[in-house]
């Protein structure tokens, strides 16, 4: 009887070995870390796939074989690309350690719901990878990354994308931050802009916006435009802004400081205005945060009325001699005035969202969101379309220490 | 074949008459006792013949031993002497009152009637005296005891605390126990297992602490044991446990008179066996095979920080390679991107699959165990370097394997090394390809599938009315429970209450009385 | 304690925890999301209260029949019939809940790990795990509950705080979610969240006091409505409002969003870990629990041919529903005509009656008191 009873378990337990189809070796796959979408050129309704892959025997020590390789497929859905690719590598694809989703801009213009809801829905991918959207096509980009620092591409993307951590120039533009801002009915999402640096080979000059002599405006362009020789040939730098699912305009690296602001995720900036002793002198600043920005929103007449207060503190950084800084008067005209250029930026930059482009970046919805009590009631006031209407009134507090200034007279 | 039956004729004669008792006539209890012996087959057996005169009368003795296992200083000084050496003139007194009152000088006699205790004990080694017309004889303890001498045990190291360790001779034993617990209420039961080996076991327990039902318990399983030979502390283990098809132990056995001691006095039973320096002790739980030998000489920080890393090591030797088969090939999108490049460089030039590499490396890592184990140990030592040196970098260098393994398989081997119980160091061998199995069929699931069923059929699992794996729970106000966590010897007021002790208290409230004394007095 | 069947205060507290671990774990957060909006903290803590008020009324009921299983009061009220019929129902309830939590995590499994394996295989790893694990006996698993709760906690709690990062207040506003009325309302059948009232009466052959039976409820209470309203207030303040209506896998998507170092990123390791343990204790105890009542009912001595072939049942039935959304609906159905009358309802109506009975004086209180203790 008790034999009979080890068998029937044994019995149960072999059926258990058919599980592993899933079990798949190291090597059986083919890690992909970028993936590239453009319109194709030839026909209407089909996108072209671009994918990097990591070749893992060049990790070796001895071995000098390339690191990555690229290969494009032209389809028209990404799935459809994936299946054809599979058959001329001999690899399967494996999508779970990629790491970056580049879109041409043609793309992002036409619209990307098709494409973004694909991707949420399959669990392969890793909602933590980074999006980004390319003026040149997302090959080109991908083909041009060509990283100097490190030998692993994988780490280059992460380490690159990373920079909002320590500069305030790029956004932290994630894919799961902006499909969920995709859905979502307090804000409008952004993804950062990269380019191939077109000026490696001639010396560039700086193009920017014809300013009222307020500011020397460094970093007022967009990828692509960056003045440098040398380094990596493609750049990340400015903002893309989406609407219903579109996009709708650009956005500089001098608007994303202001956007990291009003958002309340500032951290440090190395800003820089023109002296008003001397006007063709610069002073430059180290700013850094100090409390939190108070965002206030209220309703007047069914248009929104939104109080932003921003309180910095900093140092002055670069000084020229001729001028005494260390008096106080100086330093109090000093401060005036930079916060009187901020102000003028900060509000430009807000009624550009507002007006050009009518999309909440800044997430001012969850503030506005206070004003109601029930679900109801705030999908009934439409607040994104409401929000072209809005007023803004832009407070700025700088606080200039004293310190750091030890040219006497 | 006339010879079989004869023979099996005679013994079965023998056995009817080991069943009687002596008579009173000198001569027959002779023949009766050659007949048992075959003194004219075999040598050891000596039937020493004299007289002894007593009131005017003469009365013909025999002293039957064993030489070599009894003292003959001890008989010739003790037995033979007195008896032959002169007349003696007793009026008032008998026979047996006389050899016993007055002439016999042994220390420690005995009457026995029956034959079959008269053989048990004349094997043991002791020396039994026939007198005519006496319907008893007199068995007279003259045992020899020659054992190894006391030294360090060899399995259980201890870097600080005692070392001295049991050794094969029960009486050694005994004393060496008794000069640590030092205690009156040390009661050392004696029980005989074993029909043809009638082998001493000892039962000891503190009588005012144990719990009688486990002290009944135990008592009634070694009684009711019907073997043949015990030769071994290890083979009475298996018939005494709840559940011998477990792959876990379920008794602690050990050479340390220290430990022995401190388990006494918890309130647990121990069992000597004779000829076997591994003593037994009884009831066991899954946390006292944590427990190293010197946990209660060394402070309790150094002692809980060892037990941690112990902790650390149980989980490595069992789960480790199991877990990185279930990664690599099931769930890779879980490792970091960086390693797993890294390791995937390699695996590109290997020819075998992951699960077969592992077992090879494995079988391979036990292969070297065993043959170290038993080499002597001039050779051994080397055996071991030249082993894993040729393995391991060998392997590599061509290509068969990947560095990685190997460093999996060394951590895991390192691992079992730091288990200081001998049987659960087996047992974790076992798991482990248990475990190596099931995860290259399911990855995460098939591991854990495995864990949680074998923790739920071991929580289930009662060793002589304690479970085994008992848990961490508080009890009348005892905030220290000895598993993982020791607590310093001061706050640690209670005896295990799982173990249920006649008295529960073993140290008063304050412990350093000299402490508040001083803050008393100031 | 030696010889007794006994088991610690601890583990039977652990054992009632791992009854709603297991609904956290997989979908407790968009079902509170999908009934109370941005709201989810008012929700449970209307419910964390309902249920201590539902304590307090029954520890006061059950008073006079301290020490006796309720079956046994069953007996007292109506007769064997009644008895068997509320043991019939019991087990009835366990059955059902018992296969649609293997489809559902079965198929968990497969959606977030295992892509091209088949549902019915990781059922077959549960089935196996259930038969086995149930013929260690009921002391088995709750000391087993004893060590692996505590770890599971801990582990959806490193989940929790390494999302901080990505938390915003702001988020919960609107405050009042889909307004009051909505929550008391369709937020009343939720109260199947605390399961493990069910189980708390047949406890009492287990525990030493039995009057300490009302301090474990409240330590269960406690505990479970302090890792709700964690979780749901961490599920609400990193994902926006309509997103919480449709992530099913709360938790992992939660887990996802680690970013703290490049090594880091994969940090939801620790929740499949939880996941697989919770899952694989909480099926053995409702396994458990399917065979306690049926032994009851029919009167039988347990028998290992039994448990295997309900266990094959359950592993059958469970192929039923076709995929994971009608998995819902169907617990929705059964959630409201089944688990919550038997569950709430049919202990007040038999500790009611017999209290009835008792004050009337007929059938005898002191004979029956006497003869079952």
């Amino acid at each position: 009887m008790k034999n009979l009873y080890l068998v029937i378990i044994s019995i149960l337990c072999l059926t258990m070995l058919t599980g592993c189809t899933e079990s798949k070796e190291l090597h059986e796959h083919a890690y992909v870390i970028a993936i590239g979408i453009d319109k194709s050129e030839n026909q209407e309704d089909r996108i072209r796939v671009t994918f990097e892959f990591v070749i893992p025997i060049a990790f070796n020590a001895e071995s000098n074989s390339q690191v990555s390789s690229i290969t494009t497929v032209e389809s028209t859905s990404l799935h459809s690309a994936i299946s054809l690719a599979n058959t001329y590598i001999s690899k399967e694809l494996n999508l779970s350690h990629n790491k970056v989703l580049v879109f041409s801009e043609e793309i992002a213009y036409e619209g990307l719901e098709k494409y973004v809801s694909t991707i949420s829905n399959d669990k392969n991918y890793r909602t933590n990878m980074y999006i980004a959207i390319s003026k040149c096509s997302a090959e080109e980009y991908i083909k041009n990354t060509k990283p100097e620092l490190e030998k692993n591409p994988a780490k280059f993307y992460e380490l690159l994308f990373r920079g909002y951590d320590y500069t305030s120039l790029l956004p932290n533009s994630y894919f799961l931050g902006f499909f969920l801002s995709t859905r979502s009915t307090h804000a409008n999402p952004i993804a950062i802009l990269t380019n191939v640096d077109t000026q490696t080979q001639e010396t560039a000059k700086a193009i920017a916006e014809p300013s009222e002599s307020l500011g020397p405006y460094d970093s007022n362009i967009t990828a692509g435009n960056i003045p440098k020789e040398g380094g990596a040939s493609t750049a990340a730098l400015g903002m893309v802004v989406f609407k219903n699912g579109h996009a709708v305009g650009e956005l500089t690296g001098e608007d994303t400081i202001y956007f990291q602001m009003s958002k309340n995720s500032f951290e440090e900036v190395y800003y820089s205005i023109y002296d008003p002793f001397i006007p063709q002198n610069t002073i430059a600043f180290n700013l850094s945060k100090k409390g939190n920005t108070k965002i206030k929103v209220d309703f007047v007449n069914n248009k929104p009325l939104i109080f932003i207060e921003v309180n910095l503190q900093g140092n002055i950084i670069s000084i020229n001699n001729d001028v005494d800084y260390q008096n106080e008067k100086n330093l109090e005209i000093i401060q005036k005035h930079l916060e009187y250029v901020i102000h003028r930026n900060l509000e430009t930059f807000l009624y550009k969202t507002s007006k050009k482009f009518g999309s909440d970046i800044c997430a001012f919805g969850k503030i506005a969101a206070k004003n109601y009590l029930t679900i109801t009631e705030w999908k009934q006031n439409n607040w994104l379309e409401m929000y072209k209407f809005s007023y803004f009134k832009v407070k700025v507090n700088v606080e200039i220490e004293k310190s750091g200034l030890i040219f006497l007279e | 074949m006339n010879n079989r039956i004869a023979l099996r004729k005679k013994f079965k004669k023998i056995e009817k008459l080991k069943k009687t008792c002596i008579s009173n006539n000198l001569q027959d209890n002779i023949n009766m006792f050659k007949e048992i012996y075959s003194p004219k087959i075999t040598i050891g057996t000596v039937f020493r013949e004299f007289e002894l005169s007593l009131n005017n009368n003469s009365y013909r003795c025999c002293a039957i031993f064993i030489e070599g296992l009894s003292d003959s200083d001890s008989i010739n000084d003790n037995i033979l002497k007195p008896l032959m050496i002169k007349q003696y003139n007793f009026d008032n007194l008998d026979l047996a009152q006389a050899i016993e009152d007055k002439i016999l000088l042994q220390g420690n006699i005995d009457n026995k009637e029956k034959i079959e205790e008269i053989v048990i004990d004349i094997n043991a080694g002791n020396c039994a005296l026939f007198i005519d017309t006496l319907s008893h004889c007199y068995i007279c303890d003259v045992k020899q005891n020659e054992h190894r001498t006391i030294s360090t045990p060899i399995n259980e190291v201890a870097i600080k605390g005692p070392h001295s360790g049991f050794v094969e001779s029960i009486r050694a034993n005994t004393a060496l126990l008794r000069k640590v617990v030092n205690d009156e209420n040390l009661m050392l039961e004696k029980i005989e297992i074993g029909k043809r080996s009638n082998t001493t076991c000892l039962m000891g327990y503190i009588s005012n602490i144990a719990n009688p039902k486990i002290v009944d318990d135990v008592r009634n399983r070694l009684k009711n044991i019907s073997i043949d030979y015990l030769l071994d502390s290890g083979q009475l283990e298996q018939l005494i446990e709840d559940h011998p098809l477990l792959t876990m132990p379920q008794t602690i056995s050990t050479e340390r008179p220290d430990k022995i001691a401190s388990h006494l006095s918890e309130g647990r039973v121990c069992i000597m066996v004779d000829n076997s320096p591994y003593v037994i002790v009884v009831p066991c739980t899954f946390w006292d095979l944590f427990h190293s030998a010197e946990d209660y000489s060394i402070r309790f920080q150094h002692a809980t920080f060892i037990r941690l890393i112990r902790l650390v090591a149980y989980f490595c030797s069992i789960f480790l390679p199991g877990i990185y088969v279930a990664l690599t090939n099931f769930h890779v999108s879980l490792l970091p991107t960086d390693l797993l490049f890294s390791i995937a460089a390699i695996k590109e030039s290997l020819p075998f699959p992951l699960l077969i590499e592992i077992l090879v490396m494995e079988i391979s890592l036990e292969l070297i165990r065993e043959a170290g184990a038993r080499m002597p140990n001039s050779i051994g030592s080397s055996l071991g370097i030249v082993g894993a040196v040729l393995l391991g970098q060998a392997s590599v260098d061509a290509h068969l394997v990947s560095p990685m393994l190997i460093l999996v398989v060394a951590i895991t081997a390192i691992s079992s090394f730091a288990t200081p119980n001998y049987s659960l160091a087996f047992t974790f061998r076992i798991l482990r390809f248990v475990y190596i199995i099931l995860a290259a069929f399911m990855g995460f699931l098939g591991i854990l599938f495995g864990a949680i069923t074998h923790l739920v059929i071991l929580c289930s699992v009662y060793s002589f009315g304690v479970p085994y794996m008992v848990g961490f729970n508080r009890y009348n106000k005892n905030p220290f429970t000895d598993t993982v966590v020791l607590a310093p010897n001061w706050l640690d007021e209670f005896r295990p209450p799982f173990l249920n002790p006649l008295n529960l208290r073993k140290t008063s409230h304050i412990a350093r009385q000299w402490d508040s004394n001083n803050k008393k007095g100031k | 304690m030696l010889n007794q069947k006994f088991v610690s205060p601890f583990a039977i507290v652990c054992f009632l925890i791992s009854f709603t671990l297991s609904q956290l774990i997989l979908s407790l957060p968009i079902i509170y999301s999908r009934v109370a909006g941005t709201a989810t903290y008012i929700l449970s803590i209307y419910l964390a209260l309902t249920m201590v008020l539902l304590i307090i009324i029954i520890s006061k009921l059950y008073k006079p029949f301290y020490g006796i299983d309720l079956f046994t009061v069953a007996k007292y009220v109506g007769g064997n019939f009644f008895s068997k019929i509320s043991s019939a129902l019991y087990c009835i309830v366990f059955i059902l809940l018992t296969t649609l939590f293997l489809r559902e995590v079965s198929e968990t499994m497969k959606i977030l790990l295992f892509d091209t394996t088949s549902t019915t295989i990781i059922s077959l790893f549960f089935t196996a795990a259930m038969i086995i694990g149930c013929s260690a006996g009921f002391e088995g698993i709750v000391r087993a509950c004893g060590y692996i709760v505590p770890i599971a906690i801990l582990g959806i709690l490193i989940t929790i705080i390494f999302s901080t990062n990505y938390w915003d207040v702001n988020r919960l506003y609107p405050l009042l979610g889909h307004g009051i009325d909505n929550i008391l309302l369709y937020g009343f059948p939720r109260i199947s969240t605390y399961l493990g009232f069910i189980y708390l009466f047949d406890l009492v052959n287990y525990v030493e006091k039995s009057e300490e039976l009302n301090k474990m409820a409240f330590i269960y209470i406690g505990i479970s409505f302090f890792l709700i309203t964690i979780c749901v207030l961490a599920n609400t303040m990193a994902f926006a409002y309509p997103y919480t209506d449709s992530n099913f896998f709360a938790l992992y998507d939660l887990a996802k969003l680690t970013n703290l170092n490049s090594f880091f990123l994969r940090s939801e390791i620790i929740y499949i870990f939880t996941l697989m343990i919770v899952a694989f204790i909480f099926i053995i105890s409702m396994f458990y629990g399917t065979l306690n009542f049926l032994y009851k009912t029919l009167n039988i001595k347990s028998n290992v041919w039994i448990n295997i072939a309900v266990g094959i049942i359950i592993f059958i039935l469970s192929n039923i529903p076709n995929n994971l959304m009608e998995v819902f609906d169907y617990y929705n159905i059964i959630n409201s005509s089944l688990v919550l009358p038997v569950t709430f309802a049919l202990p007040f109506v038999i500790v009611g009656l017999a209290n009835i009975k008792r004050l009337k004086n007929r059938g005898n209180y002191e004979k029956f008191i006497s003869s079952n203790n």
